[in-house]
């Protein structure tokens, strides 16, 4: 199995000393509440609600950060940012689309580099 | 190193696992991860040494909570870890008096880090530091630096134990080498203000251009050479004690900035308009008679009053009686000990010897008199031989063994026999008596 072009897991290792167990157990947790975020990223488009549009993208960009996800932290700016601006509801889901189907990619990633530990 | 406990509040469940997990590589710290401002509040009694909290919370912003808990815990260290990143909030978290602030990105970890093993250093020096002046407490207690039981030195126990239930100013008095300054340590550091400075000023010891800066301090540029602002001896010895030795060489001119300065309980820096509060409390110390200078008009009068406060007069040794041999026990065994030699004895001829003299240098003679004694002495004793005293306080010792004419015109005559090598010509010559008045005397054995 080829390594991927760079590691996501280079973050959770200086975190955590380079520990497997502790990263698999990690990556485990973010790959349970994650979902729950885009989730709730969705429901706050239904409900036109700014609010919590603004705060679930701004906490979910930091720990997508530590993955080394750069693409999908750049997606998660421009939903808080323009949460914060009270941009139009029609331009909120095609971005969350776009980063859901973003981590779909990661996520295999990931869990090809959690093989590699 | 020493335990840590930090407190790590973050919304982000994944984010704040990964900080805990990460904080507790060291198994230094103690980790516990809250997901709420209140959560945290809530828990406050299991008293952390830090917290490093996230600046958007879910039910209240991180500064509220900071704020909270500030107002019980206002020493508690806060790091803000935020992922906001508009230089408006960064100002906002920093003037609110936070340890430490950083956005969350790809170095937070190191920050985190070494935020909290500064913290852990800073809170080390501090134990080290309480400890410290614990021990400056203990050397301090009375028993520890004024030893004695004659009844002078118990009335002056008794008015330190006065003096340390209250603010009151103390004025020390008694002749050179009693111990003002030792009294003065022991009334601060047996005194609620123990844990605040001390501060000792020899007023004489400063040139009188000089005190008023020494006092009050300045500020940058208010004279040639001013090129940074200095905090004065009254500003430093705030919370604590200012200790002024030799008070009565204070100048005219000077007297009445000190009085001002203790009668509105501020001063001004030289070359400063602002008033600075000050919560200083004074001990002075003198070994002139201050109410004759007052007579003479050398001392403010109304200075003199507010400074009297509680008067404490330490005796001078003389008047000590058995307090001599007392103490001259307690130094032999402390050089003994300092020296690392096993504890001497006195034998009875050098403690009569020890207690016909008058000690012009009060205990600070007598500890030199018993340091050279313990070095002369190459037995388990020290001997009459092993006591000298300062041939210039030869006369006063005279004058206390309180005997005859006869016998002090005997001792006198002997004495300036030794220092003429027994030349009998030149000693009567030197005293203006006949060489026959000599003879006679040695001839009857009186000499």
């Amino acid at each position: 199995m080829e390594p991927p072009a760079y590691s996501r897991l280079s973050l959770m290792k200086e975190y955590l000393g380079d520990d497997p167990i502790q990263i698999k157990e990690m990556v485990q947790l973010f790959l349970e509440t994650y979902p729950i975020d885009i989730h709730e990223l969705e429901q706050a488009c239904l409900d036109r609600n700014y609010s919590i549009l603004q705060k679930t993208a701004h906490r979910l960009k930091s720990s997508v950060q530590l993955f080394n996800l750069d693409d999908a932290r750049e997606i998660l700016v421009t939903i808080e940012m323009s949460a914060m601006n009270e941009g139009a509801f029609s331009t909120f889901l095609p971005l969350i689309q776009q980063f859901k189907s973003l981590m779909e990619t990661e996520v295999k990633n990931i869990q090809t580099e959690i093989q590699l530990l | 190193m020493s335990q840590l406990r930090i407190f790590v509040v973050e919304d982000d469940l994944f984010y704040g696992e990964l900080l805990k997990r990460h904080l507790s590589l060291n198994p230094d710290n103690v980790v516990d991860l809250f997901n709420t401002g209140e959560e945290c509040l809530e828990n406050m009694h299991l008293k952390p040494d830090v917290v490093s909290l996230d600046y958007g919370l879910p039910d209240m912003s991180g500064l509220k909570v900071m704020n909270k808990v500030k107002q019980e815990y206002p020493d508690l260290p806060f790091i803000i870890v935020s992922g906001q990143e508009d230089v408006k909030t960064a100002i906002e978290i920093l003037k609110a008096g936070v340890y430490d602030y950083f956005v969350k990105d790809k170095d937070t970890k190191d920050r985190l880090w070494n935020a909290i093993n500064k913290i852990r250093t800073h809170n080390n020096l501090k134990t080290e530091l309480n400890e410290l002046k614990e021990e400056v407490s203990k050397k301090y207690a009375f028993r520890n630096i004024l030893k004695g039981n004659s009844t002078a030195i118990q009335q002056v126990f008794g008015l330190m134990q006065k003096a340390i239930k209250s603010n009151i100013t103390v004025s020390i008095s008694g002749e050179t080498g009693t111990g003002k300054e030792l009294v003065a340590k022991a009334i601060h550091y047996n005194s609620p203000r123990k844990k605040k400075p001390f501060i000792a000023i020899n007023v004489a010891a400063i040139p009188n251009e000089l005190i008023e800066s020494e006092l009050f301090g300045y500020e940058k540029g208010a004279f040639t050479g001013a090129n940074a602002r200095k905090i004065g001896k009254f500003e430093q010895a705030s919370g604590g004690t200012l200790f002024l030795d030799e008070i009565g060489e204070m100048d005219a001119n000077m007297q009445a900035k000190l009085l001002r300065a203790i009668q509105e309980k501020e001063i001004t820096r030289i070359g400063g308009n602002q008033l600075i509060k000050v919560d200083t409390r004074l001990i002075v110390a003198t070994n002139r008679d201050l109410a004759r200078e007052l007579s003479k008009g050398l001392f403010r009068e109304d200075l003199y009053y507010r400074l009297l406060g509680l008067p404490i007069e330490l005796p001078p040794l003389r008047q000590r009686g058995n307090d001599i041999l007392l103490l001259s026990k307690h130094f032999t065994r402390e050089f003994c000990h300092e020296n690392s030699v096993p504890t001497k004895g006195i034998t009875e001829e050098a403690q009569n010897k020890l207690m016909k003299y008058a000690y012009p240098g009060n205990v600070r003679e007598l500890s030199s008199i018993i340091e050279l004694a313990v070095v002369m002495s190459d037995s388990d004793l020290i001997d009459e031989n092993h006591i000298n005293f300062s041939a210039s306080n030869i006369a006063i010792d005279f004058l206390l063994e309180e005997t005859t004419l006869l016998e002090y015109e005997r001792k006198i005559i002997k004495y300036y026999l030794e220092k003429n090598n027994k030349n009998v010509v030149l000693t009567a010559n030197k005293l203006g008596i006949g060489k026959s008045t000599i003879y006679r005397m040695i001839k009857e054995s009186q000499i």
